[in-house]
């Protein structure tokens, strides 16, 4: 498998990816800081009640994680298109989907694993409890990777575009049932009940996520980078 | 079928297509909403819970079908203008989307005016209400895409696979929602469908809903009609 | 019969609620084909210039 053409392609984009990323550390510092100050903001205009602040914890830390991941949509696309790397690899004979794919895996390490690791001490200093981290812990990577795709599939609709919230009224209302099921997951878990329905709706829409949006983003890449 | 379909493509038949139908579709519409207004308005009888107040149903359930029911056919319409390449396919999403739009906005300003008699709030996240709100930003969001791409041919494909993916997602949505409303509501909300229909309600809704359906088929031939005869213009269709 | 004409405008006490309603989706409509149409012929007296 790793010796297929397919994966070395895959592979290559990663890397590629990656290394640009590792000199330009302020792109995936920058949503981490984002986050860090939305959580901030809410515990200050909340206020002192630590009761009601783990109360609200799971719907701030939700939606300060869905914003920091797709406000970070201009950086994914924009710059190899704007260096035409975007055209080589629309006539390269990699598979469209497969680059699609390798452009969300690069966001999601750079972006999704980076938020997987702070939101835990943030939800900490929001006084959630501990059952409710863990079941935090449960439903990040399944929600990180389906927001990935989504703010890929955003990039690749708004790449030549100069305003940045269109990427937003595009992408969030889609984002509702992962923000519904990840609280829902956390309140059942803090309530003591079982969150198995919750995540597995959530994991199930990972999964469709996974299969569905890099045929549509290869389609987007396709029209965009033949204008 | 299909060399129809690609002929009525050319501006010439579908000028005439547009002709022929209009004037029926425009009396259609008119006589089936003057009959549905009198039918919700006087005939049916007053609801036994809700008394006169529930006549609001006759508008606001014919809208809310209208509303989901525009952004189903549009995204269909979209998929077989993507794989077919017809002509008139981006035309037909681009004039619907206001009308889609417009529907969905009257649903959420019925629903909040019928809520504040009922509920005695103007504005409850109840499942129906919260679906429809995200429809309304689906459809702004294709709307804001279509206005913010200036190459003709990406805006349209960009847009129809927009579409498609919305589609795909409005079932999810609306069983997402429905599922947090259960958890998060209490239950002493009224129900508004009951098991059984009187018939003298149930036929003014089914004739309002056709009613708003012929008058999206008027106003869809129109807009369509303007935005070609704008496009020959070599104008922004827009503007 | 004027007397039956207010209680028909009063609406069991919802008169506002129920007429402002009707009164949206008929101007909705109306206001949406007289303004399409009005931009058809616009276009329609521009295309034979």
């Amino acid at each position: 498998m790793y010796s297929s053409p397919l994966f070395k392609g895959y592979r290559a984009i990663v890397q590629r990816d990656l290394t640009s990323l590792r000199r330009r550390p302020f792109d995936w510092l920058l949503p981490l800081a984002f986050f860090m100050l939305v959580n901030m903001l809410f515990a200050i205009a909340i206020g002192g009640d630590r009761t009601a602040l783990a109360n609200v914890a799971p719907a701030i830390i939700w939606s300060a994680v869905l914003l920091a991941a797709l406000l970070t949509h201009d950086g994914i696309l924009r710059p190899d298109y704007e260096s035409g790397f975007m055209e080589q690899l629309l006539l390269s004979p990699h598979p469209l989907p497969l680059v699609a794919l390798a452009k969300s895996s690069v966001h999601w390490l750079t972006t999704g694993v980076p938020l997987m690791l702070v939101a835990p001490l943030v939800a900490m200093m929001l006084g959630l409890s501990p059952r409710g981290i863990q079941a935090l812990l449960l439903t990040l990577p399944p929600t990180t990777i389906a927001m990935s795709l989504l703010t890929v599939f955003a990039a690749a609709l708004t790449v030549g575009q100069k305003n940045h919230l269109l990427a937003t009224l595009l992408v969030l209302p889609l984002t509702i049932p992962l923000l519904i099921f990840a609280v829902a997951t956390i309140d059942s878990a803090v309530a003591g009940q079982s969150l198995l329905a919750p995540a597995a709706l959530l994991s199930a829409l990972a999964i469709l996520a996974l299969t569905l949006l890099p045929l549509a983003i290869a389609g987007v890449i396709r029209i965009m980078g033949g204008q | 079928m299909w060399n129809w379909l690609h002929q009525l493509a050319s501006p010439p038949c579908f000028n005439r297509f547009v002709a022929m139908l209009l004037p029926w579709l425009a009396a259609a519409w008119l006589t089936t909403f003057m009959i549905g207004l009198w039918w919700s308005l006087v005939k049916a009888p007053a609801d036994y819970q809700q008394g006169e107040g529930y006549r609001i149903i006759f508008i606001h359930v014919p809208a809310a079908w209208l509303s989901l029911f525009i952004y189903v056919v549009m995204a269909s319409v979209a998929a077989i203008g993507l794989v077919w390449k017809f002509k008139l396919a981006p035309v037909f999403t681009a004039a619907s989307a206001p009308l889609g739009a417009a529907f969905t906005a009257l649903t959420l300003v019925t629903g909040s005016v019928w809520g504040k008699p009922m509920w005695g709030t103007w504005w409850v996240w109840d499942a129906r209400l919260t679906s429809e709100l995200i429809l309304l930003f689906l459809y702004l969001g294709y709307i804001a895409l279509q206005n913010t791409i200036s190459d003709v041919r990406s805006r349209n494909q960009a847009g129809a696979i927009l579409l498609i993916v919305g589609v795909v997602n409005i079932p999810i949505i609306h069983y997402s929602v429905e599922w947090w409303n259960t958890l998060h509501q209490p239950a002493s909300i009224m129900k508004f469908d009951s098991p059984s229909v009187h018939p003298q309600m149930l036929y003014p809704l089914l004739l309002m809903a056709i009613s708003f359906k012929l008058f999206y088929g008027t106003a869809l031939l129109l807009a369509m009609q303007c935005i070609l005869w704008q496009r020959q213009r070599g104008g922004n269709e827009y503007a | 019969m004027l007397e039956s004409l207010s209680t028909f405008i009063q609406m069991g006490g919802y008169g506002g609620y129920v007429w402002f309603c009707y009164a949206a989706a008929v101007a909705m409509q109306a206001g949406m084909i007289i303004n399409l149409w009005r931009r058809r012929q616009q276009l329609l007296s521009q295309k034979k210039q």
